[in-house]
């Protein structure tokens, strides 16, 4: 075996360019499948950061008359399921906020995790550093304010030793550090993780405002702010506990009629990517995993039949050596092990190639997702047991796919021929001889065409999804978002801050307009009510079928300042704007609302000066104590439909804004409309915004500023279209490369040793014209019938795909004309270079060489 | 038929240096005529084979063939006219290993765009002329030397040329295979093909009306 190794090194030494290519081939195969099986093990099957991941469980709360309906839990009915289940060695609760850590202008966003005190007790997992969250310290209304610091927080801190007992400053407010969390963990999902775990007790200080007109404070049976995740006791399954969990569920029913009214609870595996009351929220995410690592494998599969091919070829020409060996007395068996010995020898090389590339580009990719996202991604770079293992993996696969075939072929030598064979192709026998004469590259071709055309699918996806309209016209509009709370703002203060800000940015030099607004469109956040027509009393349990029966309906929901319909361009087409007094005083209860929400609430009527509510109040909030009677706002303006996601891809869902003073949040944003932007000048247009913030008060946190355009471009959505786009990309251009060069390949060694034969077609009469039609048509064959089982596999490939692009039908004209043309265009290019220099051959050179 | 005036064919060795395969060749063969030529190993016999055959195209001097001056013809032009008047015969034979013998021999005639019944008609002719009918669909492989050399003379006259060029024709065959050759060559002759072979043999070259003798490039005997 050793000298079998020895051997193949000696070859590959030998054959220097061949092994240099097809060591980089095997590399770019191996170095994709690498990537994305990180990639994809990471984020779906490898372990959770917490231990025994079989036992946990989350538990749901489910409403027994519709299903489909979830929620989350208030902290005392945790506190009951803690102390009454009988399924749950222990269960913990949890909820994610966004928060502000730093001080004044250096305060960056980053998302904490509000924690009960034995977290990390259910997890099982030890701290790095200092200690747990205490019980008291999770008690409501302790309001303790302690943290315990992700590994990344203090490698951020440059590991300092002295970390424990620091300080950080969370939404202004200093919180000391009892505790690191250990390198690697993420807390309950996969690769994204909280920055700071908080405990429970100051839930109310830190947890977002989004709604707050339905807020309720962390105390309060009515809430359903948390989630809870349990550690099954041994032994025990989800399905097992179910009559239990339901069992517990009515006991709760029975204490608490109405909070917990026709509410049951269901126990189901702890979701990998997602944090949501709604049981299989992220089925739709494991699903791209086949499909990502199907694509790589096609990719390695590809890379496979190029080398298969160039292996053939050499083996053509080791044919004599075979025939020699066989004929002393060499077993095939010994020359398939020693071919098999070459291939696994390239495939290590190629193999180490591939991971150094896939951890390269792997690192690349979380970079780039890194730059959008507020949660810390805790990705450990570099090579870890399982990639290895795959990687390996790859090269033993790798060598079975393009070394097994070609070396059972070689050795499949008749000594006698072989001794005396022309060093010319293989003679192309009768019942294959309509067939294309390299069906290897045929596949090439055809997997090559399936991946580009996914790519072009995708790219078109992303080009429609970057001219997506937007309905607004913000025209050269700043955004910048600012967080008074972060500063420790209370909201009576925090809403004149505002108001003052507003005004002095509205008077910037250059600035035409500006106004606040609590949600930005097309932005991380977005906040939706139900809406329907106001003094509507329909009974408890009805299904009002219509409008004016009481049906409501889900609206996007922003609150705004006076001048935001004219700073982002949105006419009011009825009505009229919110005044001034209504947007920064709470007087009169005004909103106004798009033409797709007016249409639906009123269908044949106007919808101005009409009253509506909020279909969604909750129980218990100041209106329905005052009463009973939910509070009304009036129409006084209709705007046009805009859409609220950039990707919307149902009927839009219409929208209402209020006025900011009614529907204040501390995270706001100001549209900065100036009239006109001169390139070069962004830098100091970003400080005069800058400087504005300052001068009305220097603590206050900038979290963001960019154009409208910039913010567009960091949408999320468009980052996931355009991430597609590219990893489709960059598994088309392999392929499209890949099978170019194979065809290449194959075609110049295929005129190579056709030297004699174009020779004497030549001496027999045949003129260039003739043989550069005899190579093309060759090529044109291997083209054609690539380019026919390459579509029928596109179109699979596509209704596969069709489920996750964007603006584009999964048999889009475009994208199946533009990929077999641009596969077309460089196989015929391949193709034809070596049939050039066929038309060059000397024919009485090379009958001499013979 | 063939008329050579100073015809010269050299290769460039060093700075301004050549070496000469062929030189001052001045010869003139007769339309119907057969002639032989012979010499050592290296004294260009194959090569003023190629050059006649315009396979070779490196010369200098005046060639003439059927009274049309080839050395003033673009390569296109020779390539019509060597596909007009001229069949090749190969010491190897060079037949094409993936085409039955029925294809071989129609490869020349696809060259000469000869429509496809006229080519069935013209194979089949020469199929039953040089009597391999049962042999059409065989590979050169399964043919022994002596059939493999007559589908080459056959593949050679297919397209009726009036010039009939072999390279050592009989080289590769057993003396009886070797005479059932030369006795076709002498048949064609007389029905009034030209031929001009390259031999080693005096047996053969006494097939021929004439023999011409090449030594180190020159004509040393039968200008």
């Amino acid at each position: 075996m050793i000298r079998d190794f020895k051997f193949a090194f000696r070859q590959l030494l030998k054959a220097p360019a061949f092994t240099i290519a097809a060591v980089t081939v095997l590399a770019l195969g191996i170095g994709v499948n690498t990537a994305v099986f990180g990639l994809v093990n990471t984020v779906f099957f490898a372990p959770p950061a917490y231990i025994k991941p079989h036992e946990m469980v989350q538990l749901f709360s489910q409403d027994k008359k519709d299903t489909k309906k979830s929620r989350g839990f208030s902290y005392p009915t945790y506190v009951d399921i803690r102390e009454q289940n009988t399924v749950f060695s222990d269960v913990m609760s949890f909820n994610l906020a966004l928060v502000g850590i730093g001080q004044k202008g250096d305060t960056r966003r980053a998302f904490s995790a509000i924690v009960t005190s034995n977290y990390f007790s259910v997890l099982g997992v030890p701290l790095a550093r200092g200690r747990p969250f205490l019980p008291e310290e999770e008690t409501p209304g302790h309001n303790a304010p302690v943290a315990i610091a992700s590994y990344s927080y203090w490698q951020k801190h440059g590991l300092d030793p002295n970390i424990l007992g620091s300080q950080v400053f969370i939404n202004g407010r200093a919180f000391t550090i009892v505790g690191i969390t250990p390198k690697g963990f993420v807390g309950t999902m996969q690769i994204l993780s909280p920055e700071v775990w908080l405990p429970m007790s100051v839930y109310d200080q830190v947890a977002n405002d989004f709604g707050s007109q339905n807020r309720t404070t962390i105390d309060d049976r009515k809430g359903t702010q948390l989630r809870i995740m349990g550690r099954l006791k041994p032994g025990l399954t989800a399905a097992a506990a179910k009559p239990e969990l339901a069992g517990l569920a009515a006991n709760l029913e029975k204490a608490y009629p109405v909070e917990q009214k026709d509410q049951t609870f269901m126990a189901e595996r702890v979701p990998r990517n997602t944090v949501s009351n709604t049981p299989g929220s992220d089925t739709k995410i494991i699903a791209i995993a086949p499909l990502l690592l199907g694509m790589a494998v096609v990719v390695l599969l590809v890379a496979c039949l190029n080398l298969a091919n160039m292996l053939l070829a050499r083996g053509t020409a080791r044919r004599k050596e075979i025939a020699i060996r066989l004929a002393l007395g060499c077993s095939r068996w010994r020359v398939v092990r020693q071919l098999l010995t070459e291939g696994f020898v390239l495939a290590l090389l190629g193999g180490m190639g591939g991971l150094i590339l896939g951890l390269w580009s792997s690192d690349l990719l979380v970079g780039s997702m890194r730059k959008l996202m507020p949660l810390d991604i805790v990705w450990l770079a570099g090579p870890n047991p399982a990639i290895l293992a795959a990687t390996f993996g790859f090269c033993l696969l790798g060598t079975l796919m393009f070394a097994l075939g070609p070396a059972l072929k070689i050795s499949r030598s008749t000594v006698v021929t072989d001794l005396k064979e022309h060093a010319g192709e293989d003679v192309v026998r009768p019942s294959w001889k309509f067939l294309p004469r390299h069906p290897l590259v045929v596949v090439q071709i055809a997997f090559s065409l399936a991946l580009i055309t996914a790519a072009a699918l995708f790219i078109r996806g992303a080009g429609k999804a970057a001219s997506v309209d937007t309905g607004l016209r913000p025209g050269a509009s700043y955004i910048l978002e600012v967080d008074a709370s972060l500063a420790g703002y209370e909201p009576k203060r925090a809403e004149e801050l505002y108001r003052n800000l507003n005004q002095r940015l509205a008077v910037l030099p250059g600035v035409e307009r500006a106004s606040i607004s609590s949600i930005v469109p097309f932005g991380m956040f977005e906040l939706s009510r139900k809406v329907q027509r106001a003094r509507v009393h329909s009974a408890l349990d009805a299904k009002p079928a219509t409008a004016a029966e009481g049906l409501a309906f889900e609206a996007a929901w922003n609150s705004v300042g006076a001048d935001y319909f004219s700073t982002v361009g949105l006419p009011v087409t009825r009505g009229r704007t919110f005044t001034e007094a209504e947007a920064t005083q709470p007087g009169r209860n005004v909103a106004i609302i798009d033409e797709v929400l007016a249409k639906k609430l009123w269908p044949d009527g106007d919808a101005i000066g009409q009253r509506i509510q909020y279909a969604d109040q909750k129980v218990g909030t100041s209106a329905d104590l005052n009463g009973g009677e939910k509070e009304s706002m009036e129409i006084v303006g209709i705007v046009p439909a805009t859409r609220h996601a950039l990707f919307e891809t149902e009927e839009p869902i219409g929208g209402i804004y209020v006025p900011f003073a009614r529907g204040f949040q501390s995270d706001i944003s100001y549209f900065v409309r100036f009239r006109s932007l001169v390139p070069g000048r962004e830098a100091a247009t970003a400080d005069l915004l800058r400087r504005a913030v300052r001068d009305i008060d220097p603590s206050i946190p900038i979290i963001s500023l960019r154009t409208f355009a910039q913010h567009l471009d960091s949408n999320l959505d468009l980052w996931l279209v355009r991430a597609g786009a590219a990893l489709f990309s960059i598994f088309g251009a392999l392929a499209l490369g890949l099978a170019v060069v194979g065809l290449y390949g194959v075609k110049a060694y295929s005129v190579a040793r056709r030297t004699r034969e174009i020779g004497i077609r030549m001496a027999l009469g045949a003129q260039a014209g003739a043989v550069l039609r005899m190579i093309m048509r060759e090529g044109f064959v291997m083209l054609i019938s690539g380019v026919a089982i390459g579509l029928l596999l596109a179109i699979a490939t596509a209704k596969i795909l069709s489920g996750i692009l964007y603006g584009v039908g999964a048999l889009d004209p475009v994208a199946f004309t533009v990929a077999p043309l641009v596969m077309t265009a460089a196989a015929l290019i391949a193709t034809w270079l070596p049939a050039r220099r066929a038309t060059r051959v000397d024919p009485v050179q090379a009958l001499r060489n013979e | 038929m063939i008329k050579l005036k100073n015809l010269e064919r050299s290769y460039p060795l060093a700075k301004e240096k050549f070496f000469y395969v062929l030189r001052d060749i001045n010869l003139e063969v007769e339309e119907g005529d057969f002639v032989s030529i012979m010499g050592p190993s290296g004294a260009g016999k194959s090569t003023l084979l190629h050059i006649l055959g315009m396979h070779d195209h490196g010369w200098r001097g005046e060639y003439f063939l059927g009274g049309t001056a080839v050395h003033h013809l673009k390569p296109k032009e020779r390539a019509t006219l060597r596909n007009e008047q001229i069949g090749f015969v190969f010491q190897q034979y060079h037949l094409l290993d993936d085409l039955t013998v029925y294809e071989n021999l129609d490869i020349p005639l696809s060259y000469r765009h000869y429509k496809k019944s006229e080519r069935a008609a013209m194979v089949a002719d020469m199929l039953d002329r040089f009597q391999i009918v049962g042999k059409k669909d065989l590979y050169p492989s399964q043919l022994s030397g002596g059939q493999q050399q007559l589908v080459g003379v056959a593949r050679a006259i297919i397209a009726e040329p009036k010039l009939l060029l072999a390279d050592e024709p009989t080289g590769n065959l057993h003396s009886s295979q070797g005479e059932e050759i030369m006795e076709l060559f002498c048949k064609l002759n007389e029905q009034g093909m030209t031929i001009v072979q390259v031999t080693h043999s005096e047996k053969n070259a006494s097939y021929g009306k004439r023999v011409i003798q090449l030594r180190d490039g020159w004509i040393v005997k039968g200008e």
